[in-house]
């Protein structure tokens, strides 16, 4: 709080005085507060209500700034900004006595910013519960079908053969094995929605290891992938996050496509692009605007995986956080080709022509 | 009878300027049966004005005459308090008072 009067003078101890009393005045207020007198004269101001006029206290105490009234709870005017802006703010008024003369306290709320972070946290509580009915709709399923393969296991153990609880144990571990990539990918949603735009922590990612590595886990999926890439080439992204971008564009090839699935990268002019096409009929026309929306799934489409609708937009919003993007190429009946773009790192050589690399 | 002059600042042509603006003609006929001028000084067009009168919010009433320079913030539309600090004349009965 600023008041008038100079520090150590009789002035500077009696502003330093009524400091003490506004201090509770305003009492952890973020807002703006302006105290008046009954002229409407400002008498004391608090740092945010020198940010909000963008005019320090020294030139707002001893201001005329009107004698406040506002009808019900609060009004809403606007500031008149030094340089012909404007803010427009929600002010509420209290009265209260300084030295026994009326003392008026208008507390000023900025309206846009406060209308923004609420619009922005009901969109988050939006994504949020949407998130979250979706993840107990997707768990039930395969959860269900665990506990009924358990509950055979246990009351059959001696009567079954030894070939058919195999095959329970492989549909359990199956469907477990669903699950983990659905909790994965709600994992990584959230982390999404959480930090917002913000980029990632980028570091130098040699593509061809990296790609290697996941289709070193595709399991038995690994001889329908066929591998193309440059040598020597270097992304800048997040390690990480690179590789849930790849390894989904892999998992949605082998979802809603037909192997054998070709993973290219190559170089161009300051970028890493990956490719990943599929031989299955590819995406109907129609569906390809929303393919990349969240919670997009196309409409008859089987539901052999876990399919979220979460992958592809996962994948987008994870390349532009690194800096790059995602998209899909349509051609008709030539399959799926969904591309992805990373920033080549700096000192990446130049390349000569792609070199076919098998896993 | 004394002539009032007020100046009302407002911000563009917005909600609040034109309530802040009938607000003000109103108290003008009730209290003062019409007797007062109002120049209504849109900050937006004119902002070296809102800077001459070092207005820093609007909607602004300045009551300019009779003396004192009476200043109110909001947009009056609180009837008896803003009358009140801008130092009208108390309102007349009801009509049937007056009768």
């Amino acid at each position: 709080m600023r008041a008038e009067g100079e520090p150590g003078t009789g002035a500077g101890r009696e502003a330093a005085r009524r400091d003490g009393i506004s201090e509770v005045v305003v009492s952890a207020s973020a807002d703006g507060v302006v105290a008046v007198d009954g002229r409407g004269v400002i008498k004391l101001c608090n740092p945010a209500a020198e940010s909000l006029f963008a005019r320090p206290a020294g030139e707002l105490v001893g201001t005329p700034f009107g004698f406040p009234i506002v009808a019900g709870a609060s009004t809403t005017i606007d500031l008149v900004l030094p340089g012909g802006g404007r803010r427009v703010v929600e002010m509420r008024v209290s009265a209260t006595t300084l030295d026994g003369a009326p003392l008026y306290v208008a507390a000023l709320r900025d309206v846009t910013r406060s209308r923004h972070a609420e619009r922005e946290m009901e969109a988050a509580l939006e994504r949020q519960s949407v998130l979250v009915a979706m993840a107990a709709h997707e768990l039930h399923s395969p959860l269900a079908t665990i506990s009924v393969l358990v509950g055979v296991l246990r009351d059959r153990l001696t009567a079954l053969a030894e070939d058919r609880r195999a095959e329970i144990v492989d549909r359990i571990a199956d469907r477990t094995a669903r699950l983990q990539g659905l909790v994965k990918k709600l994992l990584v949603a959230s982390r999404i929605d959480a930090r917002g735009g913000a980029s990632a922590s980028l570091e130098r990612v040699p593509v061809l290891a990296l790609v290697v590595e996941l289709v070193g886990e595709q399991d038995g999926r690994a001889g329908d992938v066929r591998l193309s890439c440059e040598p020597g080439l270097v992304a800048l992204a997040d390690r990480q996050e690179f590789s849930v971008m790849v390894g989904n564009y892999l998992e949605n090839a082998f979802a809603y496509g037909r192997p054998p699935v070709e993973v290219s990268a190559s170089r161009r002019a300051g970028w890493v692009l990956l490719r990943v096409r599929d031989h299955g009929p590819g995406v109907p026309g129609a569906f390809v605007p929303r393919l990349f929306d969240r919670f997009a799934r196309e409409p008859g489409v089987e539901r052999v995986t876990e399919g979220t609708g979460l992958g592809l937009w996962i994948v987008r919003r994870l390349a532009r956080a690194n800096g790059g993007d995602a998209w899909y190429e349509a051609r008709d009946g030539d399959g799926a080709r969904f591309h992805l773009r990373l920033r080549r790192a700096p000192g990446d050589p130049g390349g000569r022509g792609p070199e076919p690399v098998r896993p | 009878m004394t002539t009032y002059s007020f100046r009302l600042y407002v911000a563009g042509t917005t909600e609040r300027s034109k309530a802040a603006e009938a607000n003000l003609r109103f108290l003008c006929d009730e209290r003062l049966a019409g007797a007062c001028e109002v120049e209504v000084v849109d900050v937006a067009e004119r902002p070296d004005l809102a800077e001459e009168g070092r207005v820093l919010a609007t909607p602004t009433v300045v009551r300019l005459a009779p003396p004192p320079v009476l200043r109110v913030v909001g947009d009056l539309s609180d009837h008896g308090r803003a009358a009140a600090a801008l130092g009208l004349p108390a309102a007349p009965g009801p009509p049937e008072e007056r009768l």
